[in-house]
């Protein structure tokens, strides 16, 4: 019985390094896809959406990864950094869209260009 | 009261823990005295009525939002703004988009999920009519009714059964 329960719990640490390696790469990717959006958009506003990918996928992904790879390494001993990289990721998911509203609506107010655009209900509505 | 002040004290604990990252006798004291401090100057700002921090269904439906967004709309967003930043198949608009969310944790989580879904970003809001300004990647079409139900009415759906 006690030989199934270690065995359970190395099976269990093991299947979290892995989907902690797996975020982790993920996360990477996602960095450089969201860093290679932001060198291709040709406008401002659409570099943020480009910036979104970049912040999300590959800042909040990979701490999740990193705290599954804590546990997975170091067992309990991990813990305490799992929940630091998880309130971090809780953090960042919290905080990253305000800076999003921050620069847009900064941007909307000094009249940089928002072209290409096809459609602007906000210059419609004088705002 | 005792309710406000211990729901905002646990949660100030939880940022302070996670952040000092040790579980040691002497921080875990100082986290308590400076959670209960926070808790009390704060209870008002951060709670309005208790009894919703004591219904189980609301945690419950934030406990399914939290799964739904994160392993459906993010990862479905993401995919489209990684197609479209490899094909450039971009057609930008700024769409008003109604809301009907009535307290101010509800306008800011759903503005919030917009945002931080790639391909939508919140520019502004205008309160007073009810519209969220939205900078969407990609519009087929900029009818009200259209940009409601493909942006924010999944979100709203979901935050409206905990934060109303």
């Amino acid at each position: 019985m006690l030989l199934d329960i270690w065995k359970v719990s190395r099976l269990v640490t093991e299947i979290f390094l892995f989907i902690g390696i797996f975020l982790l790469v993920l996360g990477g990717a996602l960095s450089i896809i969201g860093s290679i959006g932001l060198l291709r958009f040709p406008s401002y506003f659409l570099r943020i959406h480009a910036a979104t990918v970049s912040v999300i996928g590959g800042s909040v992904i990979p701490l999740i990864g990193v705290a599954f790879l804590s546990y997975g390494v170091h067992g309990n001993d991990g813990v305490v950094t799992s929940l630091g990289a998880i309130g971090t990721a809780v953090f960042i998911a919290l905080t990253a869209p305000v800076s999003s509203h921050a620069i847009a609506k900064a941007a909307s107010k000094m009249k940089i260009s928002r072209q290409p655009l096809e459609h602007d209900h906000m210059e419609e509505d004088g705002r | 009261m005792l309710i406000k002040v211990l729901f905002t004290s646990f949660l100030s604990f939880l940022v302070y823990v996670s952040l000092v990252g040790s579980l040691g006798t002497d921080e875990l004291i100082v986290g308590i005295i400076i959670a209960v401090i926070v808790g009390i100057v704060t209870r008002n700002l951060i709670v309005s009525d208790e009894r919703k921090i004591l219904s189980p269904s609301r945690w419950l439906s934030a406990v399914r939002y939290l799964i739904v967004y994160w392993l459906y709309y993010e990862p479905l967003a993401h995919w489209d703004v990684i197609k479209r930043i490899f094909t450039m198949d971009v057609r930008p608009s700024i769409v008003r988009v109604p809301y009907s969310m009535t307290t101010e944790y509800g306008v800011m989580l759903v503005g919030n999920s917009i945002t931080n879904t790639p391909g939508t970003v919140v520019v502004d809001v205008d309160e007073d009519k009810g519209y969220y300004y939205v900078h969407w990647i990609s519009a087929p079409s900029v009818e009200e009714g259209f940009c409601y139900n493909n942006i924010s009415k999944g979100f709203e759906e979901l935050v409206r059964r905990f934060l109303c």
